[in-house]
């Protein structure tokens, strides 16, 4: 019994120190634990700040290498005999591209064929001419809201006579998300071809809708000088959109008291009465949109008011496009003198029917069928129906080769072939 | 007379209104994926899409506002086309600490992210500038697939479609989303 209690004496004495050493060693082991925890957080913010140098000294490689490819003047300059093209070209592309630039240049052109078949042209042309039309358009941003907005066309006529003209010179104020103000020299916005249509590589045919033909339409593609407000804001979701335009400026001159038609060449007011109208755009759908377009006004003379009313339509849905437009011009004589007209344009694109870009499929998918129908009515006696046939052909998707062939019926028939290489750059 | 200064009147109103929003307007950055949708819904409206890589994107960014102007675009919607057209010139380049989180990034996110819907029809929705992305499978293979999203030029010089810069596990992650989704 003495010996059982020895023995656990001793079991006791040896525990306790045992315990008191493993404690000891716990702690000891905790102390080493935080110390090694400490270090890897230190570690861990040291991996961060490297983290983020690398991600400064990448951003400093990009931007040289930027600025490396903006600077191609620095790779050569004029040889000792003088400026050579390759210098100029540098110049240009440095000037266009630098990162202080704030002008851009781009723009469209074509050469056209026509050849008027049956009894000629009645509008006076010869029967058959090629034209060639360059248009280029200057952008120049004077602040983030300021812009100045420019278009020039510089086209050899019929006549071989070559004519510049300003189509338009805005200055623009981006007053905000949903409003720009613009004054200065501008497409009307009324529909949509005159404003936004008309470049030729835009313009699916090689030439205009019959209610915009130059001399016999119902009205020319319109600019006005004056003051306009427009912009665009999403309606119930961003997918649906309502944009508008609503302008003043010193509107038409009428050519002739008896005829409807009017003239846009903005001269300066000539009976101090301001146009105003404007074009309204609603898409419930990002593809399909219906505009309303209005402009009223007062020509000189007796009883010069007129009224311009029309309506517009687009639809696209795999490849297949739609568009309409109607107008209708009413001027207040002492007859009342009205002219009306539309225009339906159908147009496919093949590549949407044969998915693969390569090969035959490829080339057959650059191919654009359309056709067009259009009418003319009211008080001017010629009267115009029109069907036109085109097939384009997509050599890049801003350069189209276009056949087109109009088939006229009025006063005289008058059909016309187009073949058309239109650019956009 | 009397148009006239209605007319300056009226605007004088709009401008003052107009004024006052745009004090309190919030501009943020524009988003990559929108902006490859409005892209799509924007530009077609009258014109074949012009391929981002044709100008820089400086250009990009004095034509914009030129085609927000004359197209009547929400300047909210515009700034996410040009963050698209940027995008498109200048492939993000993966980050020099990239680790194996990055190499994860679903083919999923990916399509959200480069916002192949504005072109594409994924799902049944999309845009329709490029071939439905829901049948491809019907007519072409993996490999086909990730050539051209690797490099649009590859099977048609034409193609508008911008270079995007993925890796190889990038590419692999949407074709096989791609694949599952059909």
């Amino acid at each position: 019994m003495r010996h059982s209690g020895i023995v656990f004496a001793f079991i006791f004495l040896y525990g306790l120190g045992a315990s008191t050493v493993r404690a000891e060693e716990m702690r000891d082991l905790r102390k080493a634990v935080e110390a090694q925890g400490s270090v890897i957080n230190e570690l861990r913010e040291e991996l961060e700040r490297v983290r983020s140098e690398q991600g400064r000294a990448q951003d400093r490689v990009l931007a040289l290498e930027d600025q490396l490819a903006l600077r191609p003047v620095s790779a050569g300059g004029p040889s000792e005999s003088g400026i050579t093209a390759d210098y100029i070209d540098r110049r240009i592309e440095a000037f266009q591209t630098s990162d202080n630039s704030r002008f851009f240049m781009s723009g469209y052109g074509n050469i056209r064929y026509r050849d008027v078949m049956d009894d000629g042209d009645i509008d006076g042309n010869p029967p058959s001419t090629y034209l060639v039309q360059f248009n280029p358009i200057f952008h120049f941003r004077l602040t983030d809201r300021l812009h100045f907005n420019s278009e020039l066309e510089i086209e050899l006529d019929d006549g071989g006579e070559t004519e510049i003209e300003l189509e338009f010179g805005t200055i623009d104020y981006l007053l905000n998300d949903w409003l720009t103000l613009s004054a200065g020299k501008f497409f009307t916005p009324f529909n949509v071809f005159g404003a936004d249509l008309h470049p030729a590589w835009i313009n699916k045919m090689a030439s205009r809708p019959v209610i915009y033909d130059k001399n016999k339409g119902v009205i020319p593609v319109m600019t006005d000088v004056g003051i306009m407000a427009s912009g665009g804001a999403p309606l119930w979701n961003e997918d649906s959109k309502l944009n508008y335009a609503v302008y003043m400026g010193n509107g038409p001159v009428a050519e002739d008291e008896d005829e409807p038609a009017l003239e846009f060449e903005n001269t300066p007011d000539e009976n101090n009465n301001k146009t105003s109208g404007g074009r309204i755009g609603f898409l419930p759908i990002p593809n399909l949109e219906l505009g309303a377009s209005w402009s009223t006004g007062r020509t000189k003379g007796p009883g010069g008011r007129f009224n311009l009313l029309g309506s517009d339509l687009w639809y696209w849905n795999d490849g297949l496009e739609l568009r309409g437009e109607y107008v209708r011009l009413s001027r207040k004589s002492e007859d009342r003198l009205d002219k009306w007209g539309y225009y339906l344009q159908v147009a496919y694109r093949m590549s949407y029917y044969l998915t693969d870009p390569t090969g035959w499929s490829g080339v057959v998918g650059r191919f654009e069928p359309v056709i067009r129908w259009g009418q003319t009515k009211g008080f001017n006696p010629d009267n115009r129906d029109q069907l036109a046939l085109g097939l384009n052909y997509w050599l890049y998707p801003s350069v189209p080769l276009k056949l087109t062939y109009e088939f006229n019926q009025g006063k005289v028939k008058n059909d016309r072939l187009f073949l058309q290489l239109a650019y956009g750059f | 007379m009397m148009r006239v200064w209605i007319g300056f009147a009226t605007c004088f109103v709009l401008i003052l209104t107009s004024a006052t929003i745009s004090l309190a307007e919030h501009k943020p950055d524009g988003d990559v994926g929108r902006g490859a949708k409005f892209y799509s819904d924007n530009c077609a409206r009258c014109h074949n899409a012009r391929p981002p890589m044709e100008h820089r994107n400086r250009e990009w960014s004095i034509v914009m506002v030129h085609m927000r102007i004359i197209g009547r675009i929400p300047g909210a919607q515009a700034r996410d086309i040009e963050a698209f057209l940027r995008a498109s010139n200048t492939p993000p380049r993966p980050p020099l600490h990239a680790g194996p989180k990055a190499a994860e990034r679903s083919g999923r996110e990916l399509v959200g992210q480069y916002g192949c819907q504005g072109c594409h029809v994924i799902g049944g929705t999309g845009g329709m500038i490029g071939p439905d992305l829901d049948t491809v499978f019907e007519r072409r293979d993996e490999a086909w697939v990730g050539a051209q999203i690797a490099n649009p030029r590859e099977h048609n010089p034409d193609s508008v479609m911008p270079v995007l810069g993925l890796t190889k596990g990038q590419i692999n992650a949407i074709v096989k989303f791609l694949r599952k989704s059909q």
